[in-house]
C-alpha cells in the first residue's frame, strides 16, 4: 500500500510538469480568485468605491471602507468571494481538470473544447455539490466551535494560565484539521463523476466509501497534500497580528499565497485521487 | 505552457502596482499617510513624558505634510484638529491659533471638527492671556453649535472661568445666562442625548449659583425625563449631594431613590440603590 501510495504521488508530480495543462483549470480558478481580491482591495478606491463602498458599510462597519480597515477586513470579505467562485466554477473547473487527467493516462487525445463539453453536461451538478461542501464546512465549523467551547471550559476551570496559552492556537488548528479530514471523504466525488460517469447522488456516498475502505491511502493522498495549506492557513488567522508587526498591505500578500498554494496543492490533491480510480477502476 | 504561466504572473503583478498608482484616491493615500502617524500617536500617549522631543517633531513634520498634499480629504480636516492639540501639549498656542484660522477659513463642516476647532482654538487664545478674543470663539461656539457636546459645556465653562479667576459677579452673570441657554436647549432637545446632557448641565449651573433647591428639582426632573440606567447611575452621586448634603432632605432623596428602583433593569445598580436606600432607612 505504501508503495502504492508513493508511486501514484510521484506520477501525479510527473504528470504535472510534464503535462501541465493539468494544472491549467486550477490556473484559471487562482485567476478568478486573484481578480475577486484586486476588485476588493481596490473597493475604497475610485471607481469602484462608488458600488462597493455602499455595501462594504451596509454590511460591516464605517471602518471597513477607510484603510487600514479595508485590509484587515480583506480576509473575511474574500472567503464570501472564493465560496462563491467555487460553487460557479472552481468544482466545473476542477472536473475539467480530472477529465483532462482521464484523457492523458488513458493516452486519449486531450482536446480541451472536448472535455470542457463534457463536464459542463453536469454543471448543475457540480454547482449543488459545492453548495454541499460549502454547507457541510459551515457544520462542521459551528460543530467544532461547541466541542471547543466544552473542552476549553474544562481546560480554563483547571487549568486556567495553560488555557489562555493554548487558545489562540488551539482553534484553527482543530478548525482546520477537522475541515482537511473531512475532505478525505468527500474529495473523490469529482473524480467519480468524470471517470466513472456517475451522477452527484450516485458519487458522493462512492467518495464517502472509498474513504473508508482506503482510508490510510486517502489520509496519504489528500490529508497529507492537504496538510501542506497548514501554514498559510496559520497566516490568514494570524493576518491581523502579523500586519500590526508589519504592515496592513501583508495581508493582501498572504491571500496571495494562500491563492497559489491553494492552486498548486489541489492540483496535486485531485491528481492523486484521480490516478488511484483510474489504476484500481474503483 | 511555463512561459505562459510566468507572462500572465508578470502581467496581473504589473497591473496591481498599475493600478495603486493610477487609479484616483486622494483620500485613501491621506489615509495611510494618517495610519502611520496614529501609530506614532500611540507610542507618544503610551509614554509622553519619556518621549524623545525628536519624535513629537516628526509627527508634527507628518501631519503637515498631509494637509499640505492633500488638502481638500477628509483626513486633512481629522489632521488639523490631530495638529492643533499636538502644539497645545507643546504649549504652542500661536501656532494652534494659526494652524486653527486655516481649518476654520477653509472647511465648514462636519459639525463635530467644527466645534473642536473653535474650542481649541479659544483655549489657546485663554492660554496666551487674550481673553477677550478667546470669549469671542467660545460665543461663537454656543451660538453655533450649541447641538454638539463641547458647544453645550460652554456657558458652565465660561462661568467657571470667572470664578477662577476670583469674579464672583462675572461667575454669578454667566450662571444666570447658562440657566437661560441650557432651558431652552433643554425644552427644544428634549428626549435626545443633547437634551439630557443639557438637563445635567442645567444642575451643575444651578450648583454653581449655589441655588440648592433649584438644582433638586433640576435633578428630578432629569430622572424622570429621562429613566435609563445611565441617567440613574450618572445621578445618583448628585442625589446624595443635593439631597443629603446640601439640603438634609432624606424624604426626597428616599423618594427618588425608590423610583430609581422601581425603573432601573440591571441587578447590580438595584442592589445598590437599596442598600443605600436601607441605610437611609436606618437613620
Amino acid at each position: 500500500m505504501k508503495s502504492d501510495t508513493r508511486s501514484i504521488w510521484l506520477n501525479s508530480i510527473d504528470l504535472i510538469l510534464k503535462r501541465p495543462i493539468v494544472f491549467l483549470p486550477f490556473g484559471i480558478i487562482a485567476l478568478l480568485e486573484y481578480l475577486a481580491l484586486e476588485v476588493l482591495y481596490f473597493s475604497t478606491r475610485q471607481p469602484l468605491s462608488f458600488v462597493l463602498v455602499p455595501i462594504l458599510r451596509k454590511y460591516f462597519s464605517e471602518t471597513s471602507v477607510h484603510y487600514p480597515g479595508n485590509l484587515y477586513i480583506l480576509p473575511r470579505v474574500f472567503s464570501y468571494a472564493e465560496s462563491f467562485l467555487y460553487i460557479a466554477a472552481g468544482v466545473f473547473l476542477t472536473a475539467l481538470a480530472v477529465h483532462l487527467i482521464k484523457s492523458i493516462t488513458l493516452k486519449t487525445p486531450v482536446k480541451l473544447k472536448i472535455s470542457v463539453r463534457n463536464v459542463l453536461k453536469s454543471y448543475i451538478a457540480f454547482i449543488i455539490y459545492g453548495i454541499l461542501v460549502i454547507v457541510l464546512i459551515l457544520l462542521l465549523r459551528k460543530a467544532d466551535m461547541l466541542i471547543l467551547a466544552k473542552s476549553l471550559k474544562f481546560l480554563s476551570g483547571n487549568f486556567p494560565n495553560r488555557a489562555r496559552q493554548i487558545t489562540p492556537f488551539v482553534v484553527p488548528v482543530f478548525l482546520f484539521c477537522t475541515n482537511v479530514f473531512m475532505q478525505i471523504f468527500l474529495t473523490a466525488t469529482v473524480p467519480v463523476m468524470v471517470i466513472q460517469k456517475a451522477p452527484l447522488w450516485k458519487a458522493l456516498p462512492r467518495s464517502i466509501l472509498l474513504g473508508f475502505r482506503r482510508f490510510p491511502t486517502m489520509f496519504a493522498l489528500v490529508f497529507l497534500p492537504l496538510m501542506l495549506y497548514f501554514p498559510v492557513a496559520l497566516m490568514k488567522v494570524f493576518a491581523l497580528k502579523i500586519s500590526q508587526l508589519t504592515s496592513p498591505e501583508i495581508i493582501f500578500g498572504i491571500l496571495i499565497s494562500g491563492i497559489i498554494a491553494g492552486a498548486v496543492i489541489n492540483c496535486f490533491v485531485f491528481a492523486n485521487v484521480s490516478q488511484l480510480l483510474l489504476e484500481k477502476k474503483e | 505552457m511555463k512561459r505562459n504561466i510566468i507572462i500572465v504572473i508578470l502581467f496581473l503583478a504589473l497591473l496591481h502596482v498599475v493600478f495603486s498608482f493610477v487609479l484616483p484616491s486622494q483620500e485613501y493615500k491621506a489615509e495611510k499617510i494618517f495610519h502611520k502617524i496614529q501609530k506614532t500617536q500611540k507610542k507618544i500617549r503610551l509614554n509622553p513624558d519619556a518621549t524623545p522631543p525628536e519624535m513629537v517633531a516628526g509627527l508634527e513634520r507628518d501631519l503637515q505634510r498631509l494637509i499640505k498634499k492633500y488638502p481638500r480629504t477628509e483626513t486633512a480636516k481629522i489632521a488639523y484638529l490631530m495638529l492643533a492639540e499636538t502644539y497645545l501639549t507643546d504649549k504652542k498656542y500661536s501656532e494652534v491659533v494659526d494652524i486653527l484660522t486655516i481649518f476654520l477659513e477653509n472647511f465648514t463642516e462636519p459639525t463635530a471638527l467644527m466645534s473642536k476647532a473653535h474650542f481649541f482654538k479659544g483655549i489657546a487664545l485663554e492660554r496666551q492671556n487674550r481673553w477677550g478674543r478667546a470669549k469671542k470663539e467660545f460665543e461663537v461656539l454656543k451660538a453655533d453649535y450649541s447641538n454638539t457636546p463641547l458647544g453645550l459645556q460652554i456657558p458652565i465653562y465660561i462661568a467657571q472661568r470667572h470664578l477662577k479667576a476670583g469674579d464672583p459677579l462675572g461667575a454669578k452673570e454667566a450662571f444666570d445666562e447658562a440657566v437661560i441657554f441650557y432651558q431652552e436647549i433643554k425644552e427644544k432637545e428634549m428626549g435626545t442625548a443633547i437634551g439630557y446632557m443639557a438637563s445635567i448641565f442645567m444642575v451643575e449651573t444651578y450648583l454653581g449659583l449655589e441655588k440648592y433647591t433649584a438644582a433638586g428639582e433640576a435633578l428630578e426632573d432629569t430622572i424622570r425625563d429621562y429613566s435609563t440606567d445611565l441617567t440613574f447611575m450618572q445621578t445618583i452621586p448628585y442625589i446624595d449631594m443635593i439631597f443629603l448634603e446640601k439640603l438634609n432632605d432624606t424624604k426626597k432623596a428616599k423618594a427618588l431613590y425608590r423610583y430609581i428602583l422601581d425603573n432601573a433593569v440591571d441587578d447590580r445598580l438595584k442592589n445598590a440603590v437599596k442598600r443605600k436606600a436601607d441605610a437611609l432607612q436606618s437613620h
